[in-house]
């Protein structure tokens, strides 16, 4: 990682790294900083440009923070792929089913009196607390 | 950089001797936990003996084969039931609502209030905990009271049992007698800064105490005495802040103040909200609670992943009360995002981690430290406080002092 120009330049060599680790360090830094990716055949170029003006220190902060997510996202990936069938068998169901709301209120649906009942009760409550404000 | 621990030189070990675990180098000794939170704490040589491969007349034999740490001797079908029953695979839904009063959005309105408490009761689950948090009672008591009310008739109704919570900075004795009579726990909301003044009361008799700790604060001894005499049954201490020398202090302070209560533990009933939630109080295996076991709402009816979510820029919003339906939440991408983040095997240092069977540092506030749900777990001042607050209750388990006092507060350590 060097600074030219202002600018924080970073090479990453591939396969180790990848365009999405990429894209999630840039989204890490949002609008405080453009980054640009130059591709070649075995490396990316990356070039952070800050958007305030920040010293030499802030600058590298800025890199370290880029590549950290970056580093981060990547192994990330390796260790969600190690584990995807852990994962799976536990989140699969649970979104395969939703989430299931409790049904109505079955003597509600079945008694109107009592539903007519509770929602007075409800009412006078209301009456009750608003007479407190 | 990284806050696990390894060994400079790895034991050797013997294939099929050890089951599934995770440890941690601390103090000398070798933590070990596996999935469920079950624990042992071993020295390095029995350890290395562990991994080696134990005979059936070791010492050690026995604790590691109830514990569950023999591969030699174990019990699938038990480890089978406990994986269904402590994990998503038999999720019902949040357990714990946490309704914000007054705030940024304005005090919620009495309509509001009851189309929140109705969405709650959407929710399924065996039991329903609503938190009702507030800046100021006397503006919020017509729909504090309306919800302790209203929510009471809903369980009666519903027979669902419903666990109350008001949890403020000041109260009047009237207000804290109707909300003792009501079966709803007062928790007093408060700064800890330097030490107590043993003859300044409380705002209000709570039976809780939810403590913001902040740098200054000290004399961890004196605030639990302080705690003690005006009634408090526990104590839950949260950061006020989560810079590097503020997480350090919080943990030191901590540290002194489990000593004073394995100290005092026969003559005292204070207890330690922190190690209860973690050690006794997780039913789900997965840290953090957006969504999963919490659920936040604002004055203005919004819902959110998390009481954490709720303090963010709104990202973590999944609609209104007016509007969403409990059944939709498994559907909005900020629901996935937050589930997928909760879940160690996703996370790099997360997997590897002796404490993740117990953590609690949730999607939300890594979105809102770092700006990130996933958070960068090295340069995260949440994992530094989780894992200390850990190390500081861990480190002191093998003690019997400390062992009588966990058992006294009915945790299974077993």
């Amino acid at each position: 990682m060097k600074i030219v120009k202002g600018a924080v330049h970073i090479k990453l060599g591939k396969p180790l790294y990848g365009a999405e680790g990429l894209a999630a360090g840039a989204l890490a830094l949002g609008a405080r900083a453009q980054v640009f990716v130059d591709e070649g055949k075995t490396a990316f170029s990356i070039e952070i440009h800050p958007v305030e003006a920040l010293s030499s220190a802030e600058r590298l902060a800025l890199g370290g923070e880029f590549l950290n997510e970056v580093l981060n996202h990547e192994y990330r990936q390796r260790v969600v792929r190690a584990n995807a069938p852990l994962t799976q068998a536990v989140f699969a169901p649970l979104f395969a089913r939703g989430f299931p709301a409790v049904p109505a209120d079955p003597l509600e649906e079945l008694e109107p009196q009592v539903k007519a009942d509770r929602a007075r009760e409800v009412s006078d409550l209301l009456e009750q607390a608003r007479s407190m404000t | 950089m990284s806050r696990l621990t390894a060994f400079t030189k790895p034991p050797k070990a013997r294939a099929g001797a050890a089951a599934p675990h995770q440890y941690r180098l601390l103090n000398g000794r070798v933590l070990i936990t596996d999935e469920h939170g079950r624990w042992a704490v071993l020295s390095e040589p029995e350890y290395k003996r562990y991994l080696a491969g134990l005979k059936p007349s070791d010492l050690l034999w026995p604790m590691l084969q109830s514990r569950g740490f023999l591969a030699e001797a174990f019990d699938f079908d038990a480890a089978a039931r406990r994986q269904f029953e402590r994990s998503l695979l038999s999720w019902k839904g949040p357990g714990s609502h946490i309704l914000l009063l007054d705030g940024k959005t304005g005090t919620m309105e009495l309509d509001m209030a009851r189309r929140t408490v109705d969405f709650v009761f959407r929710c399924p689950g065996p039991q329903l905990t609503l938190e009702l948090v507030f800046e100021d009672a006397a503006r919020c008591w017509p729909v504090i009271w309306f919800i302790v009310q209203y929510a009471r008739r809903k369980g009666e109704w519903s027979r669902r049992p419903v666990f109350l919570i008001a949890r403020g900075k000041m109260m009047t004795p009237e207000r804290t007698d109707f909300l003792r009579s009501h079966g709803a726990q007062r928790v007093l909301e408060l700064d800890l800064e330097g030490a107590p003044d043993m003859k300044t009361a409380p705002s209000f008799a709570a039976q809780r105490a939810r403590a913001r700790l902040r740098p200054g604060a000290r004399s961890p001894g004196e605030w639990a005495r302080w705690f003690e005499k005006w009634g408090f049954e526990s104590v839950r201490f949260v950061a006020a802040s989560f810079d590097g020398g503020a997480v350090e202090s919080f943990t030191a302070f901590y540290g002194e103040f489990l000593d004073w209560l394995a100290e005092h533990g026969e003559e005292s009933r204070l207890r330690d909200e922190i190690a209860l939630s973690f050690l006794a109080g997780r039913l789900w295996s997965l840290p953090g609670s957006d969504v999963l076991e919490q659920l936040a709402y604002d004055g203005a009816g919004r819902v959110f992943t998390s009481e954490a979510g709720a303090g963010g820029g709104g990202e973590l919003c999944l609609g209104d009360v007016g509007e969403l339906r409990y059944q939709d939440i498994a559907l909005l991408p900020a629901t996935r995002a937050v589930v997928a983040a909760s879940h160690p095997d996703n996370q790099p240092l997360c997997a590897q981690c002796v404490y993740r069977p117990y953590c609690a540092v949730a999607p939300a506030l890594s979105r809102q430290l770092q700006g990130t749900l996933w958070g960068q777990t090295p340069s995260s001042s949440a994992c530094v406080l989780q894992m200390g607050l850990m190390d500081r209750i861990l480190e002191r388990l093998p003690s019997e002092k400390y062992l009588n006092l966990l058992n006294k507060w009915n945790v299974d350590m077993a």
